[in-house]
Parts: C-alpha cells; structure tokens; sequence
C-alpha cells in the first residue's frame, strides 16, 4: 500500500508522457488520489513498514518503505504540492506534466525509503524531472541555470553516494529516524566518522540549499516556469534538511558534535546571508530563493542544536516553508503572466487597486512567510527560536536579527508591488486560480492557529533525534501491512 | 462568563472574513462591520456584569481552555481564553470605544467606494478581534498571535490610501519597528520558558512561575527588558517611538480607535499582565518606568512645537502613553490602567473633533490654516475643548483622576527621576493642549479653504457620547482604583492641579486670541530640532537603515553577481576539461555506443544472475 503513494504519481507521470495532452489531466488526478490515500493512513503513521528483498549478494538491499510520523507530514505536502502545481500546468502539456508527477514520486519514494540504497536512488531521480524541466520550459536564462542546477547538484550527489556507500559497507541500511530505524549511530569507524558526516552535510547542503553551496539557487528558481519552481522550491528543499534529520543527525553523531562549529556557522552564515541577499534582490523570484537560503538556514540551525523544542519547530517549519513558497511561486507566476516577464521590484507598483484578490492573496502568503503570528510560519519560528535560545542565547539574538529582516524584504515586495501609485492595470485572480490557492491559504491559516497535529506526528522523530538510540528502539514499530 | 467572552472575540473575526470574502453591497458592509462590534460590545457587558474578576497582579483568574496549541516535548501550550479584571476593563474600553468609532467611520468613510469601503471595515473588524485575542490570551504564544493581528491592521490601516507614497512608507516603518518589538515578545517567551519551564498564564502568573523567577533573577531582568522592548514598539515607547507620528497618515478614525485608544495601549496591558516579571526584576522595571517618563516628557515637548494636528495628537499619545507604562512598570497597575480608560474617552474624542475639522476643510491638518473656526464647528469645538480639559488633568474632568494617581503612587513610592519627569509632562500637557484649541477654534480664519459644516448623525453622536465620557469618565477612573485597592491622595491632587493650571495660563498667556503670531517662537532653529524628533529619525535612517540597504545591494551585485561567477566559472572550466576526457569516449560513432552498452548490459546481467535471488 505504501507502494502506491509514489507509484501513483509515477503512474500519472506514465500516462501523461504517453498519452500527451489528452492524458495530462491524469497526473494531477493520480496524484491527488494518492494525497486522499496518504490522508487516510493519517492515523497509522508510526506503525508502517513494508520490506522484501530487492538486491542479493554481498551487500543485500531490501526495498523497503516506512511511513513514520515524520515520513507522513512531508509526503501529503509532497502530493499536496504536486497535484496543485500540476494542476496550475496543465495547459503545458503531457511532457511537463509527466515529468512534474515524475519529481514528486521520486520526493515521495524518497521520505518514504526505509533503506538508504533506495533513499539514494530516489535522491537521484529527483535530478532528472528538474532538469529537464528547467531546460525544456525554462526561461531565456535557462542554459547557464541548468548548467549551474547540474554542477552542483551532481556534486552534493557524489557526496551523498560516498557517505551513504560507507554507511552501507559498514552494515547500516536504515535511516536513523522512523519506522524500523537503525538503532546504533556508531558502527562507522572512528577515523572515517567526519569524512563521512561532512559528505553527507556538504550532500544535503547543496540540495537544501545552504551558503556557500547555494549558487544554484537564484537562477533555477528564476528560471524554471513558475509552478515548477514551486515544487522544486517546496519540496526538494526539503530533502535535504529531511537528509540531516534523518541521517546525519542520528546515524554520524560524532561527526556533528566534532564538526558542530562548522556547521553551525554555515547554518549562521545562510540565514544573514541569505537574508541580506533577499533584501537586496530585483526580483521576485530571486528574493524568494534567497529568503528561502535564510529561512533552511534557520531550520539547519535549529536541528543541529539538538534540542526538543527546535527540532519540533524545525519540523512544523518544514512544512510551513512547503506551503508559504509553493505559494509564492504560483502567485509570482500568475502575476508574471499578467506582465509578460519577470516581477521586477520598482518597476511595477500599485496592483492591488486592479486586482485585490491578487493583492489579497500575496499578502496573506507574504505575512506567512515573514513569521506573522496566527500564520503557518508563527509556530515553528516561535518554537525553534525558543530552543535555540534555550541552547544560546546569541544564536537566539541571531535569528530574531533574521525575523526582522524577513519582515524588511517581504514588505518591500509586497508593497513595491502592490502598492503605490498604480502604474498598470492587471486582471484579477480567475476562478480557477483562487480555487487552486484556496487549499495553500486554508492550511496557511490553519497551521498558524493549530499547529499542534504536526507535532503530534512528529514527536517520534525528535525523539529519536534528540534522546539518542534508546528511544529509538522504544519508538512504536511494527511489521507488515503492505 | 465563558460564552460571553468566546462571542465578544468571535463576532469581529467573523465579520472581518465576511467582509474579505463576500461582494456585500455598501450598506450590508457598514451594518456587519458595525454590528459585529455592537454584538460584541454587548457580550463584553455580559462578561462585565457576569463576573468582573479579580484584580491582577496575584495570580487569580479563570483559565478557560479551547484545546492544545502545541505540545513540543516537555513543553504544553494550551488554548483558551483567561479572564479576570484586567481583561475585562481592557475587553470592555475595546469593544465600547470601538464601537463608537465604527458607528463615526459610517459616514466619515463614505466617500470611498464600495470595495474600499469594505476593506477598510474588514481591516477595523480584524483589529477589534486581534484586540481582544491579545487580553483574552491565555499564554504567551497566542497572546503574540493577538499582538500581530492587531499590527498587520494597523499596517493595512495606515497604508489604507496606499496610492499616497508617504502611506506606504508610514505603514512600512510602522510594521518593521513593530517586528522588532515581536521579536523581543519571542526571546522573552524563550526566557521565561527557559526559566519557569511554561508559556501559560495558569503557571507563569501563579506561585511556581512566581517562585522560578524569584530563583533567577538574571532571567527575570532579561525578560523584563525584552519584554519592555515588545511594549516599547507597540506603545510607540522610546526607543522605538518613531512610527506613531508617521502613522497618521491612516484615515483619522483609524488614529482614534487603533492608534490613540486601544492598540498603542497594549504595551501597558502587557506590563500590567506580567507583573510577575517585572516585580522579580527591579531594574528591568527601573529601565521600562524612567524610559516612559522620558517618553512622556520628550514627546509633550516636540507636541509643543508640531504645527499638524494630528501629529500633535500623537505626540500627545506617546505622552500619555509614557505616563501609563511608568505607573504598570512601577507596579501601580491600579493607576496606570485607569489613565488607558479614561485616555481611552478623551484622545478618541480629540480624534474625532479633529476628523470633523478636516471633514469640514478637505483633509487639510496643518493648524497654521485654520483659526476661528469655533462658530462654524460648534460641535468640534466643545468636544475638543473637552478633551483638552480631560487630557490636561484639570479636575474634574476624567484625565485628572488617573494621571493624579499615576503621580501620587510615584511620589510615595520613592521613584524621584520618573516623577520629576511626568511632573514637567503635566505642565507642558495642557500648554500644547490648549495651544492646539486656541490656534484652531480662536480667532480669525486663516486659511483660505470653504468650511464645509455640518456633520452627518453618525460623525455626531458618538462624539457626543465622548465628550459626555471625558467630562465625567473620572467616575469610572475612581472606581477602578478602589475596586483594585487604591485611595485618593489629597497633596497629590492638590500639586497636579497647580501643575496643570500653571500650563493652561502659560498658553492663555500667549495663545488666548488664537492669534498666529504669537506662535512666531516655534519657527526658531531650536524649535525645528525639537520638531524633528531631535534628530532621532536621521540617526536611525543614517545608521542602521541606509548601511543594511547598502550591504545588501552591494552583496547582491558585487559578490553574488561578479566573485561568485568568477569562483563558478573556474569549477566549470575543470568539469568542462574533465568533461572533454570523458567525452572521448561520447565520440558520436554509433557503433561505439553500441559496444559500450553491450559491455554495460553483459556487466549487469553476470552481477545479477550471480547474486541477486
């Protein structure tokens, strides 16, 4: 059964690849069907695993899938994610569509891989629809983009197969984090220990992206049409910091408490860093791309503290961001549709007369996404701050420093676009476009003023991750059920 | 007591998402941002008359819980609504003064169009709601939730004509300060939960908060001054005072009811709330009491010298405002949360005659175009002139009774530098008080716009029943002092009258025949200073903002755009070479590929049919 949540929009993907489109509207559906399925198994989380033997020999594989708490929340925003950006696509056609459904299988397969072999594989076949995507549809810029998008990806991918392949040689198959996770982080030896933990970092860095492993971002976000940039944005972010939580946090302590200078301030660096740049950006997209290096750069920080309180807000934070930036992105794209070209910040102004449910909507998203109370983006920010000052109260100074310049570069886009004299007249949201962000703005609400169903999900994993290995084996799992 | 608290927070929420979601004709627009008010208003009296509450400061109170807000491992936030007395007098001042202000904005908003129209109630309906989420929270995070609500109507508000540059710019300065000020809210929970282990009020305000805090009182002064830092920015309180007077670029109603009555007042509920902070931390409430003094004496003095009335009035709210958060900070809750109410009547008051004066002369605000207006305006004119007298702490009108209180406990409890500094407020109070009156309604017309009088029923009875409230709202001050434990002072009323004499006949002196030349002194280099806050904006704008805006131009251009090309085109340049190796291999010969691929296909098939089952 756990199958069927990313081989049916693998499925869709099939069929719109064939079928061209006529079949378009299939990957939207599938996906969506597989979303209602992820739903149902809501309460079930924790106590799924499926597991048959996959690849013999010396090193045997086993594909198996496991739906933790954790694994749940990130996989419904995955569909979630999907089937709305698929849907904002579809008159794309059957290629785009199939190879949008084609990422958000490989992203499900992967939150749900219970083997590190088959995390890895999923891992890479992420990369293909991306690219692809980026050079088939993208903008004027797309060949030096997709050229960047490649050369670092690659590199955190050659990164993540040397650490994972000495984990494995070393005898661990599991992630360190949900149902039928490994239970002993230290059977790497000792001098291999850092070598391995910061290929693994350096993996999960470029994917999340953090400074200075973030070149990439600015230009493929810029460039990818823009619903594909949200599901890049919203979800292969995610695989990264997903990656440190799930792997290098438990699997390789040792090399997270040695290197943990390192990775902190590379965590430090992202957040002010990436900030600054947002606030400097021309673009809408770019801001956004940067906002989100500060904002992962906040939820890596958060992680690495180790502590209960900002794991938990850094897991309500993934989600959050999932949803804040998919947003972003669709609304960037429509606006964009309505100019001919990119948002350039200064050079429109005053939409909201014109469009008030554009204007509207922007805003909501907007104040998600600077951390306004009641919002998605309150809980986890409140959360993870709290804990890590609860660790430093420095570093806790430093990421407040952080909120207020979000709240700087999100007002300045939100007002030099909408507001001021108006300088041209855009149309409004269509129907079809408000029933599309309908979900995103809902959830957006909802998380903000009752956060506490993804803690819930989640407590296991930061248990695991924060109490060490003897929770681990004490956390709820159970075979069969397939 | 519960169900009437649950109404009074729902029907604003309810009516803003009417308003922001449904095309209501104009009338239906005016009637359900209005009525939601009156439904609430209605329900605050119920929660009133029900079970006012104990006073604050002791740990009572009733913890009525909704559900769970979050749990994160050993930490449990709740949601639910607290009650006692302080919640309800604050409950109590938002949804009547709202109300009032409501029924005001029917007419005074009506030459906007229909869809404005709708908006600028949805954005007051989502205030009033944030409002009372605000004094009805019972833990901190959700508190914050109700602190940011009441900012982003406040931001939507003042940028409410947001085609004016300068509305924009206001609304942005105001949201951002306010930022910094929720940031501090933030690290402040972080603190106390740090401390005492908890964010809810039940724990936070009772003995185990009391006694965690009392057991590390390093923390209790963190969160003292972090907690300060979150007033200061919504209270318009030094040191981030400086978006208040930008702020009135919002429409006039918008300044009586969020900026001048309820929102800027939250400061001092949130000092009042957390008593329990600021007792275990005398210094952190030394700082937060002696910077609203100084606020209280600095913004009366640029009052003195503003020639835009509604800038004046601000001024006059951070004034007024200082004088509150000395009493809270001080501990002399009684005192300083009577002067929000009876402040509450007469600056609402103030705002509104003002609203009828520029209704009347096209929006205009500077003072030095209007004079003599006292005949044509005779509603503006006795109700500002009785707001004037309540702001001016003259008795018996209803400001005396609560500022006296605020000056009499400092003086008793030995707190010279905050008296000294509110004492000279209260002489330059009623000087910039009735200079403003003079100036407007004395003497000869000096503008040249037509006076337009007349005011609509809806823009005259609320200011009537203000009015009513600023001559006699003293009654209300007095009992809510006795009620929490409070007497009268006879010295102390005795000096602040004179105090407030010797400035109303400074003014009387200078300004009686509302004469423009007898304000020539404010045109000085000195006056021009004071005028420009002291300086105080440049000194931000010049030294935070400007640099911050430039290092992040500068990194976007110079490092992102030219060194990190640079960096990435020499990793291209070794992937390219590398590349080109392999690339031997990619020879375009088709028979090449073909071998290759067997070579593959064959590798695969033995390792397969070797080891895998």
């Amino acid at each position: 059964m756990l199958t069927l949540l990313w081989a049916l929009p693998g499925l869709g993907a099939l069929l719109s690849a064939a079928g061209g489109r006529r079949l378009a509207w299939t990957g939207p559906l599938l996906s969506a069907l597989a979303l209602v399925l992820g739903a149902s198994l809501w309460p079930q989380a924790g106590s799924l695993l499926q597991s048959r033997p996959w690849i013999g020999g010396p090193f045997a594989v086993s594909y198996s899938l496991g739906l933790s708490g954790l694994s749940l929340l990130l996989v419904l925003l995955t569909l979630l994610i999907t089937t709305l950006t698929s849907l904002a696509s579809l008159r794309q056609g059957g290629a785009f569509i199939a190879w949008m459904q084609m990422l958000g299988a490989a992203a499900t397969g992967m939150f749900l891989s219970r083997g590190l072999v088959l995390f890895y594989v999923f891992w890479e076949l992420m990369l293909v629809p991306a690219y692809f995507l980026l050079v088939g549809w993208g903008g004027a810029g797309r060949g030096p983009a997709a050229w960047k998008f490649l050369l670092y990806n690659i590199g955190g991918s050659v990164a993540l197969l040397l650490g994972v392949a000495a984990l494995v040689a070393f005898g661990i198959h599991m992630p360190g984090v949900g149902v039928g996770a490994a239970g002993h982080p230290a059977a790497v030896p000792a001098a291999l220990v850092v070598p391995v933990g910061v290929a693994l970092f350096i993996a999960f860095a470029v994917k999340t992206p953090l400074w200075p492993l973030h070149g990439w971002v600015a230009d493929t976000y810029a460039e990818l049409p823009a619903p594909a940039a949200a599901l890049v944005g919203a979800i292969q972010s995610k695989a990264g910091l997903y990656g440190m939580l799930a792997i290098l946090l438990p699997l390789v302590p040792g090399a997270v408490t040695a290197w943990h200078a390192v990775f902190v301030t590379v965590a430090v660096v992202s957040l002010v860093y990436g900030a600054l740049l947002a606030l400097g950006a021309r673009d809408g997209r770019r801001l956004v791309a940067y906002s989100s290096v500060s904002h992962l750069g906040l939820i890596t920080l958060a992680f690495l503290t180790l502590q209960p309180q900002a794991v938990t807000g850094g897991i309500v934070q993934l989600v959050a961001h999932g949803l804040f930036t998919a947003a972003l992105f669709l609304l960037l794209g429509m606006l964009e549709s309505r100019l001919g070209g990119p948002v350039r910040i200064g050079e429109v102004g005053g939409l909201a007369k014109a469009a008030p449910a554009l204007a509207g909507g922007l805003l909501l998203v907007g104040m998600a996404a600077l951390g306004l109370p009641g919002l998605a983006g309150f809980p986890g920010e409140l959360l993870m701050l709290v804990g890590i000052y609860h660790t430093s109260p420095v570093l806790g100074l430093v990421g407040g420093l952080a909120v207020v310049l979000a709240a700087a570069y999100l007002l300045r886009l939100l007002q030099l676009v909408l507001h001021g004299p108006s300088q041209r007249s855009v149309a409004d949201l269509g129907g079809g476009e408000r029933w599309l962000l309908a979900p995103l703005a809902v959830l957006l609400l909802l998380v903000g003023l009752w956060p506490q169903p993804i803690p819930t999900q989640a407590a296991a994993a930061v248990q695991a991750v924060t109490g060490g290995s003897a929770q681990v084996a004490a956390a709820p799992s159970s075979r069969g059920n397939g | 007591m519960g169900i009437f608290a649950t109404v009074a927070l729902a029907a604003p929420l309810v009516g803003a998402l009417l308003l922001s979601l449904l095309r209501l004709p104009r009338q239906a627009q005016g009637l359900t941002g209005t009525g939601s008010i009156l439904v609430a208003f209605a329900a605050a009296l119920g929660l009133a008359l029900t079970g006012f509450g104990p006073a604050p400061g002791h740990g009572g109170g009733t913890d009525l819980v909704l559900g769970t807000w979050a749990v994160a491992a050993s930490l449990h936030v709740p949601l639910g609504l607290w009650l006692d007395g302080l919640t309800t007098v604050f409950v109590l001042v938002i949804t009547g003064v709202g109300l009032l202000i409501h029924v005001y904005s029917l007419a005074y908003m009506a030459g906007e169009d229909r869809a404005d129209y709708g908006r600028y109630f949805a954005g007051m309906n989502l205030f009033v709601g944030a409002m009372l989420l605000l004094v009805l929270a019972d833990s901190l995070p959700l508190l914050a939730v109700g602190w940011a609500g009441v900012g982003l109507a406040s931001y939507l508000l003042i940028g409410f004509w947001y085609q004016r540059p300068a509305a924009v710019v206001a609304a942005r300065k105001a949201f951002i300060l306010n930022t910094v000020g929720d940031v501090g809210l933030v690290l402040a929970i972080a603190v106390l939960f740090g401390t005492t282990g908890r964010m809810d009020f039940q724990h936070l305000l009772g003995s185990s908060g009391r006694q965690a805090l009392a057991a590390h009182p390093g923390a209790a002064v963190a969160a003292g001054l972090l907690l300060f830092l979150a007033a200061a920015a919504k209270s318009a309180q030094l040191p981030l005072q400086s978006w208040l007077s930008d702020a009135m670029e919002g429409p006039t109603p918008v300044s009586a009811l969020i900026h001048a009555a309820t929102m800027v007042t939250a400061g001092v509920y949130l000092i009042a709330r957390m008593q329990v902070v600021f007792q275990a931390a005398p210094v952190a409430a030394a700082w937060a009491g002696d910077l609203g003094a100084l606020t209280a004496f600095g913004a009366a003095t640029v009052g003195a010298v503003s020639y835009d009335i509604k800038r004046l009035l601000a001024y006059s709210t951070m004034s007024q405002i200082g004088y509150m958060i000395a009493g809270v900070s001080f501990g002399y809750v009684a005192a300083g949360v009577s002067h929000v109410v009876t402040h509450a009547f007469f600056k609402a008051l103030l705002f509104m005659c003002v609203g009828l004066v520029m209704h009347a002369l096209g929006d205009e605000r500077d003072m030095r175009q209007y004079g003599g207006l006292a005949r044509a305006l005779p509603l503006a004119r006795w109700g500002f002139l009785a707001g004037v007298l309540a702001l001016s702490g003259i008795p018996p009108f209803a400001g005396f009774w609560s500022k006296d209180a605020i000056l009499g406990d400092l003086l008793r409890g030995g707190h010279p530098l905050a008296w000294v500094l509110l004492a000279l407020a209260a002489l330059l109070t009623p000087f910039y008080a009735f200079r403003a009156y003079y100036l407007t309604f004395g003497g000869e017309r000096r503008g040249k716009q037509a006076v337009h009088g007349g005011a609509a029923v809806s823009l005259r009875w609320p200011t009537v029943v203000l009015a009513v409230l600023a001559v006699v709202g003293g009654v209300a001050a007095v009992a809510l002092q006795h009620a929490w434990g409070q007497g009268l002072d006879g010295t102390s009323m005795v000096l602040s009258t004179v105090l407030a004499l010797v400035g109303w006949g400074a003014a009387w002196g200078l300004y009686r025949n509302g004469d423009a030349a007898a304000d020539r002194w404010t045109a000085g280099v000195l006056a021009g200073v004071v005028r420009a806050e002291y300086g105080w904006e440049g000194f931000w704008q010049k030294g935070l903002v400007n640099p911050v805006h430039a290092l992040a131009a500068g990194l976007g251009q110079a490092w992102e755009g030219v060194s990190w090309q640079r960096a990435q085109g020499s990793v291209a340049a070794v992937a390219t070479a590398g590349g080109r190796a392999l690339g031997l291999w990619q020879s375009g010969v088709v028979r090449r590929y073909a071998v290759s691929m067997s070579c593959g296909v064959a590798l695969i098939l033995i390792w397969v049919l070797a080891f895998a089952h």
